[in-house]
């Protein structure tokens, strides 16, 4: 069911100009649309919100949301949470990550969830992962990553005699059915949840805010280092086991391109898929392990996203000066405007040089400037981005990375200068 | 002629040294090991084949780094073939009372868990010769504090990855301060977020950009280079 748009002019209009960087047409106004985590958190303090309410209150939470969008008119939907269930996440005790309200943790309330990394998959599992992706998912991957999954280990089907139930009978264990149960509330949870998510997204779509993105995405080799073997892990690998990682990530593509697939039937005035890049920057992996090992597979996907009528978003973290030849030359293999690309460093008129007549260039303010630098500092950016970036066209305004904390000044003369030029 | 015995020893005993350092550099354990066990069999001194084997293996690594010809990974590889050399060495070397060029205390500071960096900080001020105590992740000031007083560190070298967590180093040493530790150490500061401007702002004695820098500059300024 499509959206009710109440302000549909305002709507339009945003979306053409971000449409049109997309599509590097010349001349037209420089969007805006700086990703925010916390930031409405922090510049509202009457709300009361910290990142342990706005888990666990996720109304309240909307409202800071909803609020900044107002104030400042981003050119789309810049709010940057992730779709997490917080209520689900407590019975399910995942062991990868801890966050503000949990039982016991050491976490203030005003911080950010945080990720640790455990090597899910040991370095000799890789060809169990592969001969048996879903029984090692199953069996190994969610009860190591979630406590009140251990009894998934025990799920198995008896193929010795299929008369009647008895295939089944293994399930009469009393730990995997508590773990099963434990899925089905969570099912219950998950599903309220979203419908809450939707709610906000279509909120701000009334209100005349369009989607920057409307899927998240990751690099296989990401997905590796981030979710499976840790970063530790995934560098040794590099060394020692390259060949595992590519039949891995070749594993994860095909996955993903199944997952994304459903971005091929939806009707929407915004496809996008975010790809935020953590393992890729420049010391942490040679141009040629770059090459193979964590673009090819990725180039596939992207491959198949632009086929679908998709827009990704390349969304590099971390330095990036090496990569940027070797990138530009990829993004030729695509129709000029396929993609959108973000770099947290870096000299931007260059990169604007490197990639004009190619992708849609995104960034630009450093998030260090806007928490300790001077309104007069980001003043002065913003005139050097809209000359030398937007000016012919292909640019939109963002900050190096998604913002937690910034000075209120420097918020609004982002927007300010930015709408002046 | 019997006056050329000394420099075929020196020209066999090159070799060894050599090989002992390219074996570190492409991370080799076993190859180092068994090295290692073969200088002390054959008259090598520990100190020798720490300093011109294990640690000259690691400083051509290095250096390798910062030309962007190696990368993390075989870093991190060189530096745990590294960690098991000095470990075969270790007797060997108290034996002979080889001192340590200085004592440095490492951290990642109070509500960062990012801990990368700082080991390789870690291993290249192992590497040229340093005793490390490395105190984790998340440390907070007053024990960074108790490390300071307890093992009288020449250096303190301190990491930190997240903007939220860079007011921490102000934290440390204004808690160093207070309790009058701050004069007898150099404090290095470190990570992503930081560059020379924030740590001459905040009162440190050094930065450095990267894990070999910072070894270097170690090395400077406790006057051994
Ligand atoms: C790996 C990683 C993680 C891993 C850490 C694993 C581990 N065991 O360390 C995990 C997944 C756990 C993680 C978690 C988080 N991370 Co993180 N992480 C990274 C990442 C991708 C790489 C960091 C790294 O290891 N670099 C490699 C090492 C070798 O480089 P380095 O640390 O800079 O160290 C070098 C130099 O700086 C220097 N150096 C380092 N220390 C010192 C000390 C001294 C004295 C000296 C002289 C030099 C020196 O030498 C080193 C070697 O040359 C960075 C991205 C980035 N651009 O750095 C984000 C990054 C640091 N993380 C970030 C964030 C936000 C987080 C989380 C909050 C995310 C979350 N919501 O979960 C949590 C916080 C956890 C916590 N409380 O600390 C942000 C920080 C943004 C900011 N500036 O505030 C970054 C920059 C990513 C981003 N672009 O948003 N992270």
């Amino acid at each position: 069911m499509k959206t009710n748009i109440v302000r549909k002019e305002e709507y339009k209009a945003r979306l053409k100009r971000v449409n049109d960087a997309i599509a590097l047409k010349e001349g037209a106004q420089m969007p805006v649309a700086p990703l925010v985590n916390g930031l409405p958190y922090y510049l509202y303090p009457e709300l009361g919100l910290s990142h342990r309410s706005a888990l666990y209150d996720f109304e309240k939470a909307m409202e800071a949301h909803i609020r900044f969008h107002l104030e400042f008119e981003p050119d789309g939907i810049v709010a940057n949470i992730m779709p997490l269930c917080a209520k689900a996440a407590d019975y399910l005790r995942p062991t990868m990550l801890d966050w503000p309200g949990r039982a016991g943790t050491p976490l203030p309330d005003d911080s950010i969830y945080q990720m640790f990394e455990i090597e899910y998959l040991k370095e000799d599992e890789y060809d169990e992962l592969l001969g048996d992706y879903t029984g090692f998912i199953l069996r190994k991957y969610l009860p190591r990553s979630y406590k009140s999954l251990i009894g998934l280990e025990q799920f198995r089907i008896d193929p010795t005699c299929g008369i009647m139930d008895l295939p089944l009978s293994p399930l009469a264990n009393p730990a995997l059915r508590k773990a099963l149960q434990i899925l089905l509330d969570y099912s219950k949870d998950r599903e309220q949840s979203d419908a809450r998510y939707t709610a906000l997204t279509d909120r701000l779509i009334q209100n005349g805010f369009p989607p920057m993105y409307t899927a998240v995405g990751q690099v296989p080799f990401d997905i590796l280092s981030d979710y499976f073997r840790g970063t530790v892990g995934t560098f040794y690998d590099q060394v020692e086991r390259p060949d595992k990682i590519l039949g891995a990530c070749e594993k994860f593509m095909s996955v993903e391109i199944d997952a994304l697939s459903a971005q091929a039937g939806v009707d929407a005035d915004v496809k996008r898929v975010f790809f935020p890049m953590h393992k890729g920057m420049d010391s942490f992996i040679s141009d040629a392990q770059y090459r193979d090992l964590y673009w090819a597979p990725y180039q596939k996907i992207l491959q198949y996203l632009i086929g679908i009528g998709v827009t990704p978003i390349i969304y590099t973290e971390g330095p990036y000066e090496t990569r940027t030849a070797f990138i530009r030359e990829k993004l030729h293999e695509f129709p000029p405007g396929s993609c959108m690309i973000h770099f947290e460093s870096g000299d931007f008129a260059e990169l604007k040089k490197a990639f004009k007549g190619l992708a849609c260039l995104t960034g630009g303010v450093s998030l260090q400037m806007l928490e300790f630098g001077t309104r007069e500092e980001v003043v002065e950016r913003v005139k050097f981005l809209a000359e030398n970036c937007a000016a012919c066209g292909g640019f939109i305004l963002d900050a190096s990375g998604a913002i937690e904390k910034a000075k209120r000044e420097n918020i609004e003369a982002m927007f300010e200068t930015a709408r002046s030029l | 002629m019997f006056s050329g015995k000394s420099t075929m020893v020196s020209a066999v005993r090159k070799p060894l040294l050599e090989q002992l350092a390219k074996a570190v550099e492409d991370g080799r354990s076993a190859d180092v090991v068994s090295a290692i066990e073969h200088g002390l069999d054959v008259g090598y001194s520990a100190q020798e084949l720490l300093y011109e084997g294990l640690i000259r293996g690691m400083t051509d690594i290095g250096i390798k780094f910062k030309n962007h010809e190696v990368f993390i990974p075989e870093v991190l590889i060189a530096a745990r073939t590294l960690k098991k050399g000095q470990e075969t060495l270790r007797s060997a070397l108290i034996d002979e009372g080889v001192e340590p060029i200085g004592k440095a205390v490492v951290a990642t500071v109070s509500g960062d868990l990012h801990d990368i960096g700082k080991n390789l900080v870690s291993m290249m001020l192992e590497g040229v010769g340093f005793r490390v105590i490395d105190l984790g992740v998340d440390v907070t000031a007053e024990a960074i504090g108790e490390a300071v007083k307890t093992h009288k560190p020449d250096v303190l070298a301190l990491s930190v990855l997240l903007n939220t967590t860079l007011n921490q180093l102000m934290t440390v040493i204004s808690y160093l301060e207070e309790n009058s530790l701050r004069d007898h150490v150099i404090i290095m500061v470190g990570g992503a977020p930081v560059d020379e401007k924030f740590a001459q702002k905040i009162g440190a004695d050094a930065y450095a950009k990267d894990a070999v820098s910072a070894a270097e500059t170690a090395k400077k300024m406790i006057g051994k280079m």
